[in-house]
């Protein structure tokens, strides 16, 4: 099978897989064996949620089993009250899930992963006072049982066919977590993964994507307690502990933290596993801390990253995936506006980074930003992409003003811009890295994403398309399918400009995105950048490199010290004698250190 | 006599980037070695390899004779090697008294040898005497400039690396930070400058002038067989002909 | 009164852990989630040096004091130093969780699940009646702890020069390397002498909170209770973080019922966390991960 077969129909391989586990589980397991799988599903789904959690997201969803438990007495409760239909069951208990998730994460991903890792680890300590609370409806510390007979859409279900229901669950669960990795969104996650200030910079706020994960990783947990519930038709707070907390973290770490079909394998170790013997029960705890730590320490990416590397010695990378449409030949526009900077001040710690800035940049036309270090302009651009807040001052692009506003909102409204050190994530093709450029853009809603709606396959489509033309745009159509960090760097910083230009910006800054090229490397940069311009682009670049510069632009302005001291065409610029002299340093305006000069030199 | 610093075939990158490449040049003792070159040209990076911020991937350096290649960055302040870094990297929540005081980790000196050092360091640079007590961060960027070299100094070097001190200063600030280098020159401190403004390491601030383009030295020659014109156009620092 | 001094005795438990923590982060800006289970071991050190094998109060201290000090030499060397982050990231979330368990797994091997007593360390049991409450002696120790260690090592921290080293490895470790300091050596310190604290602290408490298996996952979550609305990087803050939510925790007893504390608290942490993230004293240079 081709690399892109495998991803296409990657669909396929589990779907066997799992049909195979049901039907020699239900021919040839007595109930017994049936029940570990079952199990083994349960665990699944809460750890498949952990991953999504912890291993894209970022957030150590220590709390899970509040989760599991919110979804098992939300059924339990149901059941007590006669209410046995499944389905009505299993959206309570996601619903009870997500809230739980909510209330926690909200408040907790205020303060860095750590604050949120214990506010959900708090979550379990609370669960046996809750249930105390509510103890007429829950059982207390008693328990609730009489979980028994689940109907489906009425049909009270034989224990065969609840089997077979939550091993079906199971499957299409991993299939939306196989979807949601595979759209935007993950590649949203993984942008984020490998700089918060790159996922701001295309328009993504980091604290809504990471909620998010959060969020979605508590649902499946809720669907776990559900089955469980009607798996054990009793449940009290002895099987919702910390322990079990432990022991589904390390099944997580184990199969792969940002693996999709890790979940099952960590999760079936963890039920199957030497761990379950019962002279090992007592070590249980102490090898499960020495996983954590061991794999925690060596193997970043648990026994999925190894699987990873196996597929890719036998030829078959998982990363290299779509089809590339073939791009158009037809003309890229990017609809450039005028971008007005007035009186900006900046001081960090009593030093003027921008005392008073005023300038102008024009669609159409590439506005350069020259200056020594330390004149400010790095911050200039920081300023105007929002990573910096002005003290004073107005930043407007068309008529919209910018100051004040965070970078991710900045980026919506049509800024784009490059950092000094190319910021590319790994395990991406230079295809899906200019892709990511439009993940600002208003997308499909995840249930569409989940779905494979139409909507979500028409914009994924044009996604591509998008990013096809533009590496066409620069020539780089050629390498589009190659893993982007093995790329040399002066094409890793075309990439960057591209990502910049296929949002179609209102404005394209890029700081100093010619250090470190060679001359070749540099034609090619100009060639770009010029042709952004021509297609109706209004660029803004800073530079050190002035005879690059005077070559490229439109229009020059210099900086030094925080403020514009020279404007002009770059002919006016190029014999400008003060230009010349901020950045050689002369002193040709005092006379008196010239003369100290001259004595030493005699 | 050993010279202060040989550095031979040193190779420095950040993971598979290579930034510089094989590069082998001399510090003599007692002068000072200004380092050019444009934006990317690998200066900061190199300055960081000799510090020991960066581990080498090749090649050795060499501090008064001492083979100092593997040592971690705190062992080399302790041999006499320091860096002040550009930017002007200095604990602004620290006040300039406590910053001074962390530059006497890299000794043992304690008790009235470390005021004396104080006094010494104070007197070079009255304005930071008068502000001792102050949070480092109220200080001006030419002061906070001055203290960066100051408690450079209190670890008492024997060759001082310093990164752009110009960056971001007015000319006539610029002048008492290259006078106050200077001096320490005088005083038999050797000192390697990363500088942008040509005129001033050429017109004499530095002895020596060694340039960077790629990662790669492309000159190395005393101060004085040079000329504006030729540093500066090779920097591309103008796009006259 | 006597639910104040209650509220006081439990708080500086918690103010003891946070004190611990702070040791941690206040010198290579990690949280370490296993520390409380140092303070778990020293109940049960405490345990079978004056119960079980009826050894003098100071030579279990001193064991502490070793044994505390070896095991944080380990944690940091096996579970942090080796991470490509050296703690600053991701890894060290697993992997501090990892040591947490592995010295819970330990404990239930050798001590089991059985919660034991242990007699007051240092003083006899009895209780005062002071200002209009009953209070045990032992909280009275225990409280005067909480106190002179905050004061102790606040002062330290502003003052000494490890303090000062370790200020500045934490704000900025290439520009601390760069000053002759050795930031790894700072980390390792740290380690080592919040684990000695940690396990000394637990032979102190021991009589207060009984050796049991539990106890470490309990103070793991209200010393960062503590910790948070203290503010990270603050001794001074640990103190009064720990005794709002030890007077907190009993108050809520009291008046509201035995389901109550733990919920309050929780209430108390989000509330906490949406308006003043970085706690009541924070230092801003300490950023939690």
């Amino acid at each position: 099978m081709s690399a892109r077969a495998l991803t296409r129909h990657g669909w396929v391989v589990p779907l066997v897989l799992t049909a195979l586990v049901g039907v020699v589980s239900l021919a040839v397991m007595g109930e017994y064996g049936q029940r570990q799988v079952m199990i083994i599903v349960v665990y699944t789904l809460i750890v498949s949620g952990l991953n999504l959690s912890f291993g894209y997201g970022g957030e150590l969803a220590l709390g899970q089993v509040a989760m599991f438990a919110a979804g098992a007495y939300v059924t339990g409760v149901l059941a007590s009250h006669g209410q046995y239909e499944l389905l009505i069951a299993l959206v309570a208990s996601v619903a009870a899930a997500g809230a739980v998730g909510l209330v926690s994460g909200v408040p907790g991903l205020r303060l860095g992963h750590w604050s949120l890792a214990l506010t959900s680890f708090f979550l379990v300590l609370l669960i046996p006072d809750v249930l105390m609370l509510f103890e007429e409806e829950t059982g207390g510390l008693q328990g609730l049982s009489g979980i028994l007979d689940p109907t489906l859409f009425g049909i009270t279900l034989a224990w065969s066919d609840f089997f077979v229901f939550a091993l079906v669950l199971g499957f299409l669960w991993l299939m939306v977590v196989r979807n949601i990795v595979l759209s935007r969104h993950g590649h949203a996650l993984r942008v984020l993964r490998e700089s918060p200030s790159l996922a701001a910079s295309l328009g993504l706020s980091a604290y809504r994507l990471r909620l998010r994960a959060y969020v979605l990783g508590s649902l499946p947990a809720g669907a776990a307690g559900c089955v469980f519930a009607y798996l054990t038709g009793f449940i009290s707070p002895d099987a919702f502990t910390l322990n079990l907390a432990i022991a589904l973290l390390a099944a997580s770490i184990i199969g792969g933290v940002d693996s999709i079909y890790g979940a099952p394998v960590g999760a079936a170790l963890l039920v199957l596993g030497p761990l379950q013997t019962s002279g090992a029960e007592k070590l249980s705890t102490l090898l499960y801390g020495v996983f954590l730590v061991v794999v925690g320490v060596l193997l970043s990416g648990g026994l999925a990253s190894i699987g990873r590397t196996l597929l890719r010695r036998a030829g078959l990378d998982p990363a290299t995936s779509h089809a590339v449409p073939a791009a158009e030949a037809g003309t890229f526009r990017v609809p450039g506006e005028r971008v007005t900077v007035a009186g900006v001040r900046k001081a960090f710690d009593g030093v003027k980074a921008l005392n008073g800035v005023d300038l102008r940049a024009e669609p159409g036309q590439v506005l350069a930003i020259l200056g020594p270090n330390g004149a400010g302009k790095t911050t200039l651009l920081n300023a105007i992409s929002g990573f910096v807040r002005p003290d004073e001052g107005q930043i407007r692009l068309g008529d919209r003003e910018l100051r004040g506003l965070s970078p991710d909102r900045i980026a919506r409204q049509g800024v784009s811009r490059t950092f000094q050190t190319p910021l590319i994530p790994r395990g991406m093709t230079a295809q899906e890295v200019v892709e990511c450029g439009r993940l600002g853009r208003p997308g499909p809603r995840l249930p569409g994403v989940v779905l494979r709606s139409p909507k979500m396959r028409r914009t994924r489509a044009e996604d591509r398309r998008a990013a096809a033309s533009a590496l066409a745009f620069a020539g780089l159509a050629e390498v589009a399918g190659t893993d982007a960090q093995a790329l040399p760097l002066g094409t890793r910083r075309l990439l960057e400009v591209v990502r910049a230009v296929v949002a179609q910006p209102g404005v394209i800054l890029l700081d100093e995105p010619a250090a470190g090229l060679d001359d070749a490397g540099q034609e090619e940069l100009a060639r770009l950048v010029r042709r952004a311009r021509d297609a109706g682009g209004t660029v803004i670049i800073v530079e050190h490199n002035v005879r690059f510069v005077l070559d490229l632009a439109d229009r020059v302005v210099v900086m030094a010290l925080g403020e514009v001291i020279a404007e002009g065409t770059p002919d006016e610029i190029r014999n400008d004698e003060t230009v010349i002299a901020t950045y050689l340093g002369s002193r040709s305006q005092a006379p008196a250190a010239a003369g100290a000069r001259a004595e030493e030199d005699a | 006599m050993s010279e202060a610093l040989e550095i031979t075939g040193l190779r420095l990158g950040y993971g598979d980037l290579t930034a510089v490449w094989d590069v082998s040049f001399t510090v003599r003792t007692g002068r000072i070695c200004a380092l050019v070159g444009r934006n990317g040209a690998g200066k900061t990076t190199l300055l960081s390899g000799l510090a020991g911020l960066l581990p080498a991937k090749a090649g050795t350096v060499r501090l008064h004779g001492e083979d100092i290649t593997g040592r971690p960055t705190h062992a080399r302040v302790k041999a006499g090697l320091t860096l002040v870094q550009e930017g002007r990297r200095i604990f602004r929540s620290l006040t300039v008294q406590e910053n001074l005081r962390l530059g006497a980790f890299a000794h043992d000196a304690r008790g009235d040898e470390l005021r004396s050092l104080f006094d010494e360091v104070y007197e070079r640079f009255p304005a930071l005497a008068e502000r001792r007590d102050h949070a480092s961060g109220a200080l001006s960027g030419g002061q906070q400039q001055m203290l960066a070299i100051a408690q450079a100094l209190v670890s008492r070097p024997r060759v001082l690396l310093i990164d752009e001190p110009s960056a971001g200063l007015a000319p006539v600030i610029v002048d008492e930070v290259h006078q106050a280098i200077r001096r320490l020159r005088d005083e038999g401190l050797t000192i390697v400058l990363v500088e942008q403004l040509i005129e001033d390491v050429l017109g004499g601030v530095a002895d020596d002038v060694v340039m960077l383009d790629g990662g790669k030295v492309v000159l190395d020659a005393p101060a004085d067989t040079l000329s504006v014109e030729d540093v500066s156009s090779r920097m591309e620092l103008t796009a006259r002909a | 009164m006597t639910v104040i001094w209650a509220g006081l005795a439990v708080g500086a438990v918690y103010a003891l852990v946070a004190v611990a923590y702070n040791l941690v982060l206040t010198t290579s800006g990690v949280f370490n989630f296993a520390q409380p289970q140092f303070i778990m071991l020293g109940t049960f050190l405490a345990y079978e040096g004056l119960v079980a094998h009826d050894v003098p109060v100071v030579v279990v201290l001193a064991g502490a004091l070793v044994l505390g000090g070896v095991l944080g030499f380990v944690e940091e060397r096996l579970a942090i130093r080796p991470l490509p982050d050296a703690g600053g990231g991701h890894g060290a979330l697993v992997t501090t969780v990892g040591a947490s368990v592995v010295m819970l797994g330990a404990a239930l091997v050798i001590w089991g699940t059985n919660a034991r007593n242990v007699p007051p360390v240092l003083l006899d049991e009895g209780a005062l009646t002071l200002l209009g409450g009953q209070v045990e002696k032992t909280d009275l120790l225990i409280i005067a702890l909480a106190v002179v260690s905050a004061a102790v090592l606040h002062v330290a921290h502003r003052r000494s020069r490890f303090g000062l080293a370790s200020r500045a490895a934490i704000t900025d470790a290439a520009a601390a390397r760069l000053r002759g300091i050795d930031a790894g050596r700072v980390q390792t310190l740290g380690f080592v002498l919040a684990g000695m604290f940690a396990m000394a602290v637990g032979v102190i408490v021991a009589s207060k909170v009984t050796a049991n298996v539990t106890l470490g996952n309990n103070l793991v979550i209200l010393g960062f209770v503590a910790v948070a609305v203290g503010g990270f990087g603050s001794y001074a803050g640990a103190l009064l973080g720990g005794m709002v939510t030890g007077l907190a925790e009993q108050l809520s007893l009291r008046y509201v019922g035995s389901e109550a504390p733990l919920l309050i608290l929780f209430v108390l942490l989000l509330t906490v966390l949406m308006i003043k993230p970085t706690g009541l004293l924070g230092d801003r240079e300490v950023r939690l991960l």
